[in-house]
């Protein structure tokens, strides 16, 4: 790849690695330092990238590992815990059992969400579960290349991504009833 | 290459729906397995009701909470950017 390729090329991803590092380090400033980085270090590899291979997924692996070298040290496992009770969770099974609206599907509810709601839910996410969803769900990279990105086993990448969807799915419930969007049954005393 | 005579050795049940259904949506079952899953969803009311809202709830959170929907690159970056690709000079290995 020539370095006019590279401009054009990695320019044109320039926004979606500027949000993925601004919802990974929840930090304006960081996020600009991160992209920064990941196109100083592209440039300066640019032999190293394979032709062929997917440039994105290779400038978000750049991303990834140097948010987590830089920036996610301490954090590591840190706030993992304590979900252990969301895997059982179903917002199908909430909204299913709870919708008072007559004209309303479970399906028909979600539409009520807002922008903000899902992306305040993604930012809650403790780290290595929103890392995963933002890979996967937002920015659709493969479950492998999530898991070369973060230097994770394919499996650790699928249970990260079940349970970072469950909390997310708990968390929606949560606004769906704080908001109005469906009304919780009252409860038995 | 094996001839498949499909005849099929079993059916999904509903709970093979309900645990396979992050594999089913992200694409990643074998054409078999899915062959299997549509074959249950088309005969199960219940279950394609579940999977159609995963299947929204994904396509939400990637619309609703992605991208598309996200900052665009302060002026500030664009620069850094433009400058770290210049100040970088020939590529290195």
């Amino acid at each position: 790849m020539t370095e006019k390729d590279f401009s054009a090329q990695a320019l044109s991803h320039a926004e979606s690695l500027y949000n993925t590092a601004l919802r990974m380090s929840r930090n304006a400033q960081d996020s600009e330092d991160l992209v920064q980085d990941t196109f100083y270090k592209a440039f300066r590899s640019l032999k190293q990238f394979q032709e062929g291979t997917n440039f994105r997924a290779w400038l978000f692996k750049i991303l990834v590992n140097t948010y987590i070298s830089k920036y996610r040290k301490a954090t590591k496992e840190k706030g993992t815990s304590g979900y252990d009770d969301v895997e059982e969770f179903s917002l199908y099974g909430q909204v299913h059992n709870r919708l008072e609206t007559p004209t309303d599907t479970p399906s028909q509810m979600l539409d009520r969400f807002l922008s903000e709601d899902i992306k305040k839910a993604i930012d809650r996410l403790p780290d290595v579960f929103r890392e995963v969803v933002l890979l996967v769900e937002i920015e659709g990279f493969s479950y492998q290349e999530a898991a070369d990105m973060l230097e994770t086993p394919v499996g650790t990448i699928m249970s990260r991504l079940f349970r970072g969807r469950k909390i997310l799915q708990k968390s929606l419930w949560d606004y769906a009833v704080d908001y109005g969007y469906v009304k919780e049954k009252k409860k038995e005393k | 290459m094996p001839v498949d005579l499909h005849v099929k050795s079993h059916t999904l049940s509903c709970d093979e729906v309900v645990v396979k259904i992050y594999a089913y949506l992200d694409g990643v079952l074998s054409l078999e397995t899915v062959s299997l899953y549509k074959d249950h969803l088309d005969n199960c009311p219940p279950c394609r009701g579940f999977v159609e809202f995963e299947a929204k709830l994904i396509n939400i959170i990637k619309t609703k909470g992605g991208t598309a929907s996200g900052e665009s690159i302060p002026e500030s970056l664009r620069d850094k950017i433009l400058k770290a690709i210049q100040i970088s000079g020939n590529p290195t290995s």
